[in-house]
């Protein structure tokens, strides 16, 4: 139960890890590039790979949350050349300037990439940006506790199950949802629609146990929670440690989030950094990392090099019908984004 | 050997005696810390409270009392009120149960005096993130209280223990105990040992010396501690954000969030720099009590 990655997600401190296979390997080491990662986001050989191919040594940092991500970059940490950004970061990142435009002339490997992720609404083009995995928010349950398959959001506002849900901490996926369910437009920055919404998140919070930053995979592996909103790679790879867990969709919708790649401004080691996203990029190594942590990969030549059981599993490649009730989170003005804080903020005091 | 000589003077001139020159030189390297990093920090934050927040938390330089009228916004009282109930709690039940805790110490035990304080700051030690995890094993649906409870037949259901201002309370008092006995322990040290048995020779029970002699004059101690105890419990926000529940949030959280996820810092800072205040006032108090009580 209390396993690293309950260390590392703790959200109290980046951990930097030095990467002790690559540096145990033999080959003569020719540069170093600083690599700032979610925790359990790359696969188990990734990095060795890339040493092994191309002798750069990769200095790899972790984060739990992604808001002490950016809080390092803009506090002006220096050292990071290249790091992972989920969509909805990235206007910010642009905005204070913490990350630079992407060459994608010095990626060999970009067509690779599956074209439905070419031109994210967060960053057209994908001028700053490579895709690097995506998955979708959904519910994850214990089937043992939970006999009804939960199929609508309303589910996670059961008060016979007072105690036992918890709930993503982060504006993004608690306000959508409540639009969501509340048929008002997701990307609203209308008052009175996120007033509705926080007052149908306020109905929930008696019978939460708690919010967490990322899937509550511990509680529900320690069955403390038997019901939580949730990253779908996540809740599969905690079915590991407990068989009852399973992810499903709700029938209202959910969405997709999209993490990118993205070179931090002011790197010095930017030729390193572009090589280490062209090694990522490379279908063989997209393949090893999917296979490692269960997300999905934008990576369509990556496809056939899959786990059959991770390639046929559809609450990580959703078949069709779901991804009818999908989509990508939407795209927040500066103006509106300042609001969603402020109407988050009022749920988590209230 | 040599070089040894050479420095003696040099030491025994900056301590050995009321120089002012050889005080000042004494003091500087913890001033200069204290500047570096308390004060300029402080100011920095103090600044920063009269700026905006721009688009996406960018900081933008004009000024403004925005952030000080939305810091006392009835909304946010609550959320101090409850901050304030915790820290005083966790003060109440820490010295309720430091101050025997002291006293046996400092009365009670000869020998083994250094260990039992060791054992004392012996969490101290230990990384914040484990303690944490520790309860949240111990206090947990399947966890030890939960299984212990259930083997030997008390409850059919586990107990929810966890992620409850129950937990909240454990926990802070758990981290903060340590900060109540150690000027306790040292204030019954410090009191002459004479005075007790002068108000036995005249006719003192043990509860009339106690409550007459021994704890007014260890009332310095007993400040000390409430203070070092409340004051880091109003900012506490780890414990909130992971033994806590919905309904846990704190002044703490509050700030934190600010700096981290709404990327205000402007509202975090003057939430800081008002929280700073209260607690400087407290302090000032707790000063101007004492010395009331000094010259009684």
């Amino acid at each position: 139960m209390l396993t690293r990655r309950a260390f590392v997600k703790s959200g109290l401190s980046v951990l930097v890890l030095p990467n002790l296979l690559a540096a145990c390997s033999k080959k003569e080491e020719t540069g170093v590039v600083n690599f700032f990662n979610w925790s359990q986001y790359i696969g188990k050989r990734t990095l060795e790979t890339f040493k092994q191919s191309s002798g750069i040594r990769v200095q790899y940092s972790l984060y739990g949350d992604e808001d002490e991500m950016f809080s390092k970059l803009r506090t002006g940490i220096q050292g990071y050349d290249l790091i992972v950004a989920t969509d909805y970061m990235l206007p910010k990142l642009k905005a204070l300037n913490l990350i630079d435009p992407m060459p994608h002339d010095r990626l060999q490997n970009m067509g690779n990439l599956d074209p439905t992720f070419q031109s994210p609404d967060f960053d057209p083009n994908l001028d700053h940006t490579v895709p690097y995995l995506w998955g979708t928010t959904g519910i994850a349950y214990n089937r043992r506790y939970i006999k009804k398959t939960p199929d609508s959001w309303w589910n996670l506002w059961d008060k016979s199950l007072s105690g036992k849900i918890s709930m993503l901490d982060n504006r993004r996926d608690g306000l959508s949802c409540a639009l969501l369910m509340l048929n008002l437009p997701i990307d609203s920055s209308d008052p009175r629609h996120l007033n509705r919404a926080k007052e149908l998140l306020l109905e929930q919070k008696p019978v939460l146990k708690h919010y967490t930053s990322t899937t509550d995979e511990n509680a529900l592996v320690s069955q403390d929670v038997w019901l939580a909103m949730g990253w779908n790679g996540d809740v599969v790879r905690a079915a590991a440690d407990n068989a009852n867990l399973d992810f499903t969709v709700p029938k209202e919708g959910s969405f997709i989030w999209t993490d990118f790649l993205c070179l931090v401004h002011g790197s010095k080691r930017r030729t390193e950094a572009l090589l280490l996203i062209d090694h990522i990029l490379k279908a063989d190594v997209a393949a090893e990392i999917v296979n490692s942590i269960i997300f999905a990969t934008p990576n369509l030549k990556a496809r056939p090099l899959i786990a059959p059981s991770i390639a046929g599993d559809d609450r990580i490649f959703p078949d069709a019908l779901t991804m009818k009730r999908l989509r990508f989170y939407a795209l927040l003005s500066g103006e509106a984004e300042a609001l969603w804080n402020r109407v988050w903020q009022e749920v988590k005091i209230g | 050997m040599s070089m040894l000589k050479k420095i003696d003077p040099a030491l025994s001139w900056l301590i050995g005696g009321r120089r002012q020159t050889a005080s000042q030189l004494l003091l500087l390297p913890a001033s200069a810390w204290l500047a570096c990093f308390m004060l300029a920090p402080i100011a920095l934050l103090f600044v920063v409270s009269f700026a905006q927040r721009g688009d996406y938390g960018a900081i933008s330089w004009t000024f403004t009392l925005k952030n000080y009228a939305r810091s006392i916004d009835p909304r946010y009282f609550p959320v101090l009120m409850r901050s304030a109930l915790y820290a005083s709690t966790t003060t109440a039940v820490c010295l309720a149960l430091g101050y025997p805790l002291a006293y046996f110490i400092s009365f009670y035990v000869d020998k083994h005096k250094n260990l039992l304080l060791l054992l004392l700051m012996l969490p101290l030690w230990t990384s914040c993130t484990v303690e944490i995890y520790a309860w949240i094993i111990i206090l947990g649906r399947e966890g030890l209280i939960n299984s212990l409870l259930t083997q030997i037949g008390l409850i059919d259901e586990p107990l929810r223990l966890l992620n409850r201002p129950f937990a909240v309370l454990i926990g802070l008092i758990h981290t903060y105990f340590p900060f109540m006995v150690l000027p306790l322990y040292s204030s019954l040290e410090k009191l002459p040992k004479a005075y007790i048995e002068a108000s036995k020779d005249l006719g003192g029970g043990p509860w009339a010396t106690l409550w007459r002699v021994t704890f007014p004059l260890t009332l310095p101690g007993v400040f000390a501690g409430c203070m070092l105890t409340f004051i880091p419990c109003m900012g506490d926000f780890l414990m909130a954000e992971f033994l806590g529940g919905p309904s846990t949030y704190l002044v703490g959280n509050l700030i934190q969030n600010q700096f981290l996820t709404a990327q205000d810092w402007p509202f975090g800072s003057s939430l800081s720099v008002l929280l700073i205040a209260v607690m400087m006032a407290g302090l000032y108090l707790q000063q101007t009590l004492e010395k009331k009580h000094a010259s009684w």
